[in-house]
């Protein structure tokens, strides 16, 4: 039934990709969206310099206090970050194949020289790409509202741990691009494809942490033993906990900007003796706590876009 | 019958305790006025005035009054009598009771040395009491000073503080200020204070034959090598000085000091390996430290093992490397520890110090964490061939 195919699937993934970034770019969707994240973004740190120049006198990571203070009534920058990015990565690719099928355009684009895989990876790029621009210009923009406000250059080792803060902010917004564009591959109404993909979201953040602890009670039994908090339930815990990819991110933006994170499941005692508290962590060390999570981030987001993948390559096209 | 033998006894003993002390009673026999003197005869330093105490006692005759003259009065000389404390004439003494007065004698200025002769006459109703007084004005006791200490010998070691305690006597016949001074080795310092008190002195008023504690307090550089030193302190007035020779025996100490190389006290290692630390050990003492044992007090589980594990000796001013081998725990979470390290030699000798190690944990998990990377993508290739289409 299948022939062999002549040429790279790749062929026309970089017109798709400059043609859906375009789009992306100057749609309305992307420009409210931007406007949202900016505004509340900027203002969280804002409000963190404010109080930093108000409260610390000296500290050597002046920088990272910057994403992480939290100043009533706004949340810390990562906070915001981590609660609207999912919304913005769902908002870029929650219609990305099914409003082609609503539109017929599908069938016309195919019948151009560009092979199915370069579309979709095409426009899961290209939503990447929108991300990642709109991603990057905020960390500029917060890191030289920093160097005006607080009068003094970032450190090495700061401009490292917010590199990784940023490739990790990327990697979240990866997977729930991957999860929107699954939706809209497996949905063919965009509305429905969105509400899936919120849905989700909205489990993972902010109900995934009750269903955690009625899981591990359920895989490991209660929560407190005879002596204290039982360690298999925590470990069960945190195993639950940690398939959400709200807490891989949190995991990963603690670790890398508060330097004095040491590790980030239970501790026990015998293991805290003689440690010296409050010291930072050296930054490869904070690399080396956090890279399971992040790996696990960039896995599933090739993970989720596998799975559209094949179902999109299984799918009847024609209409 | 009881009582009355000892009412007897009683009434015997009174007796016999009474008729002794009546019977030795002189003034019971005596009658008459006295005009007396303790010492008719006295020596005084020349160009003072002396006062001598004078009595006119009554024995058993009615109160009478007695016109007091001094008509004998070396020339020169002033005397006055004073009774009360102010100049008197006359004196009335009450009948078996006496009347103190005083004689003052002044000396014109520049008295000779010799005799000089006095009389001094009560008048009274058909009584004429006469009292002559001879004043020799002496040769001045010459100057001398006198310095002593009772223990001249101290020991101990260059962290001691000394203090000798010296007794300063002004054996001379007037008032002195004394000058203090020590002669010690190089970099020694005498400080001189009062006994018992913390005012740094550098002379001292003694009057004259009275004698005054002092303290004579020594600080020693702390690199003083063991030996035996010699210092002399003196006391000094214009007239007079005197000498007191001391001595000390300083022994020597043994001093450690622990650190890191090149005073680095930190270090890394790896979570259940091994890592070696050099640990540099001191003797900033004067004198050798004996069996230098080497401990560590690490976090539960880890293991620490010295190289050597004890040093016989160590000389003043060297040093000694010893290789620390530690190993974290495999569980050991990742960051700064902190480890002490003890060296403990004969004599009590303890010395630590605090190293902070930074355990760092193995980047094996690192390339796991990139395998199911390429893992993820190789699953896209595969999906690709499988599934891709014409």
């Amino acid at each position: 039934m299948q022939s062999t195919r002549r040429g790279s699937p790749w062929t026309g993934l970089g017109t798709v990709i400059a043609k859906e970034t375009a789009d992306h770019l100057s749609s309305a969707r992307m420009r409210i969206l931007e406007a949202l994240v900016f505004l509340t973004a900027l203002a969280a740190a804002y409000a963190a310099i404010r109080s930093i120049r108000a409260t610390i006198g000296e500290s050597p990571f002046l920088f990272l206090r910057l994403l992480t203070m939290a100043q009533d009534p706004l949340p810390a920058f990562i906070a915001l970050l981590g609660f609207l990015i999912p919304l913005v990565a769902i908002a870029l690719s929650f219609d990305a194949v099914n409003g082609e099928f609503n539109r017929r355009t599908l069938s016309r684009v195919l019948a151009q020289p560009i092979y199915r895989d370069a579309l979709l990876l095409g426009k899961f790029l290209a939503g990447l790409l929108s991300l990642t621009i709109g991603l990057c210009s905020l960390w500029l923009l917060v890191i030289g509202l920093g160097l005006l406000l607080l009068g003094l250059p970032p450190s090495t080792e700061e401009m490292m741990r917010m590199l990784g803060f940023l490739v990790a902010t990327i990697a979240y917004g990866g997977v729930w691009l991957a999860l929107a564009l699954l939706f809209s591959v497996l949905f063919r109404a965009p509305a429905t494809a969105a509400l899936a993909a919120l849905g989700t979201w909205l489990v993972s953040s902010l109900f995934w942490s009750f269903l955690t602890d009625i899981i591990a009670a359920l895989v490991a039994g209660p929560a407190e033993g005879v002596l204290g908090p039982r360690l298999a339930y925590l470990n069960a815990q945190q195993l639950i906990d940690r398939l959400s990819p709200n807490t891989l991110y949190a995991e990963t933006a603690l670790a890398l900007l508060q330097p004095q994170t040491r590790a980030l499941g239970p501790v026990l005692i015998s293991q805290l003796q003689g440690a010296v508290l409050g010291a930072p962590l050296p930054v490869t060390q904070s690399f080396v706590l956090i890279w399971p999570q992040l790996t696990g981030l960039i896995a599933a987001t090739i993970v989720i876009f596998a799975i559209a993948y094949v179902l999109f390559q299984r799918q009847e096209i024609r209409a | 019958m009881l009582r009355r033998l000892v009412a007897v006894a009683f009434f015997v003993g009174a007796v016999a305790l009474g008729l002794p002390s009546r019977a030795a009673d002189p003034s019971s026999t005596l009658t008459g006025m006295f005009l007396t003197t303790r010492y008719p005869a006295l020596t005084v330093k020349a160009g003072e005035t002396t006062t001598v105490d004078l009595s006119l006692r009554n024995y058993k005759l009615p109160p009478q009054q007695f016109s007091v003259t001094v008509p004998e009065v070396a020339q020169g000389w002033k005397a006055t009598i004073l009774g009360g404390g102010q100049p008197i004439a006359a004196v009335e003494v009450a009948s078996d009771s006496d009347e103190r007065l005083q004689l003052r004698l002044e000396p014109p200025s520049g008295a000779s040395a010799g005799d000089y002769h006095f009389t001094v006459e009560a008048k009274g109703e058909g009584q004429d009491l006469k009292l002559p007084l001879t004043v020799t004005v002496g040769q001045e006791v010459p100057a001398k000073l006198k310095m002593t200490t009772n223990f001249p010998d101290l020991r101990g070691t260059a962290t001691t503080s000394f203090k000798y305690r010296l007794t300063v006597t002004n054996d001379s016949g007037r008032d002195a200020t004394i000058n203090l001074s020590a002669d010690a080795p190089k970099n020694f310092q005498v400080t001189f204070t009062e006994a018992y008190g913390s005012q740094q002195l550098t002379s001292i008023p003694i009057e004259a034959g009275k004698s005054k504690d002092l303290d004579a307090a020594l600080s020693i550089p702390r690199e003083t090598p063991a030996g035996d030193y010699k210092l002399s302190v003196h006391a000094k007035t214009e007239q007079a000085n005197a000498d007191l020779n001391l001595s000390l025996t300083i022994i020597g100490q043994p001093r450690l000091a622990v650190s890191g190389e090149g005073g680095r006290l930190s270090g890394d290692a790896y979570a259940g390996q091994d890592s070696q630390l050099t640990v540099v050990l001191r003797n900033d003492g004067s004198e050798a430290a004996r069996d230098i044992e080497l401990s560590a007090t690490a976090p539960e589980q880890w293991k620490t093992t010295f190289e050597p594990k004890t040093v016989p000796s160590l000389a003043p001013n060297a040093t000694q490397e010893v290789k620390l081998t530690m190993t974290p725990s495999s569980r050991a979470i990742a960051g700064d520890y902190q480890m002490t390290v003890r060296a403990s030699a004969t004599g009590g000798l303890s010395e630590s110090a605090n190293f902070r190690v930074t355990v760092l944990t193995s980047t094996l998990w690192g390339a796991i964490g990139i395998a199911i990377i390429a893992i993820a993508l190789l699953v896209v290739v595969f999906a690709v061939a499988r599934f891709g289409r014409r």
